[in-house]
This record gives C-alpha cells, structure tokens and sequence, in this order.
C-alpha cells in the first residue's frame, strides 16, 4: 500500500474537500470539513478495507493524515 | 469507543461549571458571561424541577466529557431543542460527538416519541452545523444578528430533523457509527 493509495480511500470520507489540498503532511482535524462523524468514516473505512482496528485513544494522539497512514501500513 | 449519557447530578454541576466558563466551549455559547458558583446552583436547581428539559453528563470510557440536552419538550407538537457540547478540544474530531448526536437523537424520537427536534447553531460554528446536516438536520433559519457577544452581533442558523428523516437514516448512522 502506498500513500496515494490510501489517500484516495481516506478522501472518500470527506464532503466537499479539495483532494489537491491534501498530502502526507496535513493536518485533518484542521480540514473544513473534517468532523466527529468524518472520523468515525475513517475509522470504519480502515477496519473494513484494511482489517486494521484504531484504538480511540491511538486515534486522538494522530495529528497529520501520514500518522494514519503510517498505523495502518505497519500493520497489514 | 464507549460514549454514554447519564443523568446530570449535583456532583457535576462544578466540573460542568468549568467547561462552561472555558474559553474553548463558551466561544460557540450564545453568552459568555463568566458563571458563578452561585448562578450555576441555580441554575441546577432551575433544570431539576423543569419537566420539559433533560440534562445528560456525557461520559467518555466512563470519564465527564460533556454536556447533551433536550430542552422545551413541547408534547402537543411533539418536539424539542438540543444542544451539546464536549468539555475540552483534546477530545474534538475522534467521533463522541457523533456518537452523542446519535444518542440523544435516538431518545428523543424512539422514547420520548417526538416528531422534530430543532437546534441552533451560531452560524461561524460551521463544523457543527455541518455535523447536524450529515445527521439530516436541515436549515430552516437565518438569524441575522441573532446574538450579541464579545460586543460584536453574529448571526445564527436554525436547524431541523424530521422523524421520516431520522427513520431513513439510522440504520446508515448506526452501522458507521457502530453502535
């Protein structure tokens, strides 16, 4: 899996975001449309394609979309 | 995640005091008066004899996070306000307030057996906004220099949810929201 991969399946999530805006190093709480119900999608989206469970309190600790990114590969 | 509501007590009433007086969470109240000890006893004490409101505590993994309601739970039209808020920014953008929304939601429609259930938001708290509208809450109103606050009049938006809406969309809510 590699990063534009993955960032297409996070983009998915988001409603009404320029996907030109986003790259490793953003930071996706501060996204226009990042909200409590976009993270739950993520959240969701990487169990189901991914199999890969983020503890919440992992979650909050993650600050740019690379963090996520990042989990995720080293665990499939 | 475990997010829960339980039922607001004197106990709180102090922690729930300092998130209110907080700049984090006062910024999106309509008032930001800073609250004392004394007003929020009443405060209390007004909320517990009210009959038409609800006052949860929010718990996340059993810890106070925040404050939900109902309030002006109107029986002859059946319908109510809401409103909640998370008590500090570290515990922002992870999903308990979707999960909260969820929750109240569900008690106002499945056990109080209301019909719609209105809210107000001030209108630069776009995130929240766009939160009740994934939620199916619809604008219904433009409050044009609805509040006054920091010496500065802001707008506010009104937004309403529909019972065939919220039955329309609560299976979808629950599976992502896993509940």
């Amino acid at each position: 899996m590699d990063f534009d991969h993955f960032k297409a399946k996070f983009v998915d999530q988001l409603i009404d975001e320029d996907e030109s805006k986003i790259n490793e190093e953003t930071k996706f709480r501060d996204l226009s449309s990042w909200d409590s119900l976009t993270a739950m999608a993520v959240i969701a989206m990487i169990e189901d394609d991914y199999t890969v469970k983020i503890p919440d309190d992992v979650f909050r600790n993650f600050v740019t979309v690379n963090d996520i990114f990042l989990y995720v590969k080293e665990r499939i | 995640m475990q997010v829960d509501l339980a039922p607001l007590t004197i106990e709180h009433i102090e922690l729930v005091r300092s998130w209110r007086n907080s700049q984090f969470v006062s910024q999106f109240m309509y008032t930001d008066d800073s609250i004392s000890q004394e007003q929020q006893a009443a405060w209390f004490e007004a909320v517990s004899k009210d009959k038409q409101s609800i006052y949860w505590v929010i718990l996340y993994n059993q810890q106070p996070a925040g404050l939900a309601s109902i309030t002006n739970i109107d029986n002859r039209n059946k319908k109510c306000f809401w409103a909640f808020y998370l008590g500090s920014e570290e515990l922002q953008g992870v999903g308990i307030g979707s999960i909260v929304e969820y929750k109240v939601l569900e008690h106002a429609f499945e056990v109080l057996k209301l019909n719609k259930i209105c809210g107000e938001v001030l209108k630069f708290n776009e995130r929240v906004l766009k939160l009740h509208q994934r939620f199916g809450f619809v604008i219904e109103a433009n409050y044009r220099q609805h509040v006054l606050k920091g010496g500065e009049y802001h707008d506010a938006v009104g937004v309403g949810l529909l019972k065939e809406d919220w039955d329309a969309k609560k299976e979808q809510l629950k599976r992502l929201l896993k509940l």
